[in-house]
């Protein structure tokens, strides 16, 4: 939408004015059946003052007749009140729903100039239709995220040769990929609603109430100029499902405090702070907003045990809780949050710092208290007694297993459990870096198991487990394809059945 | 907990052979199809319009065999769908009428065609109606059979002789298009004697490709 269109559409005062009077002052809804219903001379005479007036009611009850054929005893009236509006448009009369359709223009340039009232289509100053088109131009804009990653970095060019099962091209670019600094850009592609708000007052209600459904910001200033507009514009905005702070290191607390009443709702479910390492969210936003779903805090250098040991009580609907590089996070946070949060699925507490500060203690918890089907534990100092009570819990429900630099660990636990069928719905295991695992043959198994059922699974080892893993995948394949030869061998020489 | 947990499953690999079965009309390609999958003989002559598709599954221990059998039609105006029966094949089968030396004429032109669309398919040379072929003039027996010889040795394609109606070497067709297609070592005897149901394929068919089992997985399927 240019805005070079829309102004003099914006210019025209008098479709402004009509617009106002019709979709803001009142109730849309009723408006429509009020004019129909109430006396049949109003909307007569509205017409022959202004023309523009009667169009979107005689619209609508042209169009609602194929849904509701109850509506239709009304039409005959409408039905002249379109012909009147429309046939400079198509010669016919009859024309149905979909020709109405084709026919839509926000603005009309050559019309505008005979006659300004038809230079907009109804269609567009019906709040309920243009809250759905305006939907439907952001039904697929999602919110910034992390950029997800099917594969992981490979560690070496001779890892990325294994990962690209020696096409030496495609591991050459993998790798050269995976050594360029990586260039972080959010770029939005995102449709803008942005635009939308400056065609009216009534499209500007709905847009931005559309787009405070779910907040979500990359610059810091942007938050701040919220912020400092919230007791302001309260009223206009929704009360959003997710607010989304991405990588916002200069926001400072006492801008953020100001957003809670903006922030904080029963609707509210997704809170999000990616890589705010200075920001901790505020309490009130937890204790107003009983309905969070989905707490992603990765890398915030604020968040402790106290902070997680206070909001738990409010999380009792928390489905995925994301904690990665929360370094200062112990077993007694996650303690107090799995007591809290039965409904838990996803639980990330990987790092690289402090891995001793979590301990089998919050496996055992996590297997006990909650529903997890995706555990994320890198570098922590879990030990196989841990993994051995998550499978004795949750194993068959596991989906995802993330125990890269878990030290501790060594073949007694995952190769022992995945050959004795624990987790059998395992889809994505991370193991790299563990250099006490050797046995990768009921890694090996599994993944084939799996594939011969056409289930994908993915397993990153890094170098040392992937090479081990492809040896020995390559050596069953050598016994299979001998045993297939020689079963072969065999009927070609059998006595011919006549 | 144990208990709900199901045990790993064996894969078991199907391999998946496509047959092309080419020839002139009339001699005898739907025939051979239908008696090699199903074991049945039938007098009467249907004309094959287009192609037609069998296929049989061999359940071995550690894999099963699928053969997938195309039989296109002998008439000219089919040659058009020549592609479907040849493309993707492993074995082209190339038909003729032992007792019409003119569909072993054919042969070279069907091969000529059939090997522009697919040039690693195992090819055979498979003369037809052996039954009505041995109570001929010998003359003519052993001119067909040293003819079929040469052009199986030019296209370096096993050669058999077969008789769908008395069931001699049809199924050694199959298999020696399993043996030729995974290099397997095949026992049975080879028959060079003219007048004999023909039988030779141990030196023919195995210089284009050398595939084992491993490296025709990929196209296996569960």
């Amino acid at each position: 939408m240019n805005s070079s269109n829309i102004a003099p559409m914006g210019s025209s005062k008098r479709s402004r004015e009509v617009s106002d009077f019709l979709w803001t002052s009142r109730p849309p809804a009723k408006k429509v059946y009020g004019v129909l219903s109430s006396s049949v001379d109003d909307p007569h005479q509205a017409r022959s003052q202004q023309p523009f007036f009667d169009t979107p009611s005689s619209y609508l009850t042209n169009l609602t007749p194929l849904a509701t054929p109850t509506k239709k005893s009304r039409s005959p009236q409408g039905g002249d009140e379109f012909s009147f509006c429309y046939n400079h448009n198509s010669s016919n009369t009859h024309s149905n729903l979909e020709t109405h359709f084709s026919d839509l223009k926000l603005y009309i340039p050559h019309k505008a100039s005979e006659d300004v009232g038809n230079a907009t289509h109804p269609i567009f100053m019906t709040a309920e239709i243009v809250e759905q088109i305006l939907r439907f131009v952001v039904a697929d804009a999602t919110i910034p995220r992390e950029k997800v990653r099917h594969r992981r970095k490979p560690q070496a060019f001779t890892h990325a040769l294994l990962m690209c099962d020696g096409d030496e091209a495609k591991a050459r670019r993998l790798w050269d990929c995976s050594t360029k600094p990586e260039v972080i850009s959010v770029i939005d592609k995102r449709p803008r609603l942005h635009n939308c708000m400056q065609v009216n007052k009534m499209w500007h209600k709905i847009a931005l109430s559309i787009i405070t459904e779910s907040l979500h910001f990359t610059d810091s200033k942007k938050v701040r100029k919220l912020a400092a507009n919230a007791s302001r514009l309260r009223n206009c905005l929704s009360k959003p499902s997710a607010f989304v702070l991405h990588k916002l290191s200069k926001l400072k607390q006492s801008d953020l405090n100001t957003m809670v009443p903006v922030v904080s709702s029963e609707r509210l479910k997704w809170l999000e702070f990616y890589i705010c390492p200075k920001i901790l969210p505020p309490l009130p936003i937890f204790q107003k907003s009983l309905n969070l779903e989905k707490l992603v805090l990765p890398g915030n250098q604020l968040v402790d045990d106290e902070f997680l040991m206070k909001i738990a009580p409010y999380l009792t609907k928390l489905k995925t809780l994301d904690l990665r590089a929360c370094d200062k996070i112990t077993d007694g946070g996650v303690l107090s949050i799995t007591t809290n949060c039965p409904e838990l699925k996803v639980c990330n507490l990987g790092r690289h710092r402090n891995g001793n500060a979590i301990t089998s203690v919050s496996m055992v918890a996590l297997a006990r208290n909650t529903k997890v089907d995706t555990v994320g534990v890198a570098g922590c100092h879990i030990t196989d007694a841990g993994v051995w009570e998550l499978a004795m819990h949750r194993g068959p429900l596991i989906r995802r297993l993330s125990l890269n630099n878990c030290q501790l660990l060594t073949d007694n636990s995952l190769p022992t459990l995945l050959a004795l069928g624990y987790f059998p719905q395992l889809s994505v295991l991370e193991i790299r870096n563990l250099d006490r695992l050797t046995n990768v043959r009921p890694i090996v198994e599994y993944v084939r198991s799996k594939r011969s059922l056409g289930i994908p699974v993915l397993v990153e080892g890094g170098e040392r487990l992937d090479s081990m893993i492809k040896k020995f995948e390559d050596r069953l394949e050598l016994q299979e394809s001998a045993h297939v030869l020689a079963a072969f061998a065999e009927w070609v020489n059998q006595d011919d059945m006549q | 907990m144990a208990t709900d947990v199901p045990s790993l499953t064996q894969p078991k690999n199907t391999f998946t052979i496509k047959i092309g079965l080419i020839g002139d009309a009339q001699v005898g390609k739907t025939s051979l199809m239908v008696k090699y999958v199903e074991n049945v003989f039938d007098e009467e002559y249907t004309q094959t319009l287009g192609v037609n598709c069998l296929s049989k599954k061999i359940t071995l221990g550690s894999a099963d065999i699928l053969f997938y059998i195309m039989d296109l039609g002998g008439q000219r105006e089919f040659i058009n769908m020549l592609p479907l029966a040849s493309e993707g094949a492993k074995a082209i089968i190339f038909l003729f009428d032992l007792t019409r030396p003119e569909t072993l004429k054919s042969i070279q032109e069907w091969h000529r065609q059939a090997t522009g669309f697919n040039e690693r398919a195992v090819p055979l040379l498979v003369g037809t109606k052996y039954d009505l072929f041995v109570n001929l003039d010998p003359e003519f027996q052993a001119q067909i059979s040293k003819q079929s010889m040469r052009y199986a040795q030019a296209m370096d394609a096993p050669l058999i002789f077969c008789s769908t109606s008395h069931s001699i070497n049809v199924q050694k067709i199959f298999k020696i298009v399993i043996a030729k297609l995974y290099n397997l070592t095949m026992r049975a005897s080879e028959i060079k004697q003219i007048g004999d149901p023909l039988l030779i394929y141990k030196y023919l068919g195995g210089t284009r490709r050398s595939a084992s089992a491993s490296s025709n997985s990929p196209s296996a399927s569960t």
